[in-house]
């Protein structure tokens, strides 16, 4: 596996190990049990992995054009209708009182953070697919 | 759709990333568009066959 070794993925790579270390002191030196610090750890190692994944790809495979713009497109749309077709059946359910767990109301924000959540990962999801096969 | 970009491309000496850079996509791209798996805009399908020296319809082959 080649590894890319530019400027700019040399300086995110950086700044992720920067920032790992910076949670690691925190944790070390200054509070214990900091959740600060565990999040500028998690935060970095997040970065680590996403910048070794990007420099194992030529640089020409991340540029974007029109098939990138279609699959984002396709999937965009795929995971609306998926949460439209989520959103309905729990609807339905509540309509139908088939569940009762899902019969009391939510409150909107728990609704919306779940949406949100679910809607990434269809979207993640749908985009990694299309992108495998083709458009 | 069958293409014969792969044979005009070894005609050129060209590699699938050389290809990608001169008509400014993604190499993956390239990779769908050979398999056929890909149908192209007619610019992008422009842009290949400028690239590879021939017309479209030498390039792609749509068949019914």
């Amino acid at each position: 596996m080649k590894f890319r070794t530019d400027k700019d993925i040399t300086k995110f790579i950086g700044i992720s190990l920067c920032t790992i270390l910076a949670g690691i002191i925190i944790i070390l030196f200054i509070e214990p049990v900091s959740v600060f610090g565990f999040i500028l750890i998690l935060g970095g190692l997040i970065g680590l992995v996403i910048g070794l994944s990007v420099a194992t790809k030529p640089k020409c495979d991340l540029i974007e054009d029109e098939r990138s713009v279609k699959v984002r497109e396709k999937a965009g749309y795929s995971a609306f209708i998926a949460m439209l077709l989520i959103a309905t059946i729990i609807v339905l359910l509540r309509m139908l009182k088939l569940s009762p767990s899902l019969t009391p109301s939510i409150e909107l924000t728990d609704g919306v953070r779940n949406i949100w959540i679910i809607g990434v990962w269809i979207f993640i999801t749908f985009r990694w697919y299309y992108n495998k096969t083709g458009e | 759709m069958r293409t014969r970009m792969k044979e005009l491309r070894a005609k050129y000496d060209l590699t699938q990333e050389e290809l990608a850079n001169k008509v400014g996509v993604r190499r993956e791209t390239i990779v769908f568009l050979e398999r056929g798996k890909y149908n192209p805009s007619l610019k992008l399908a422009y842009d290949v066959a400028k690239v590879l020296e021939s017309k479209i319809e030498e390039v792609f082959i749509f068949e019914d």
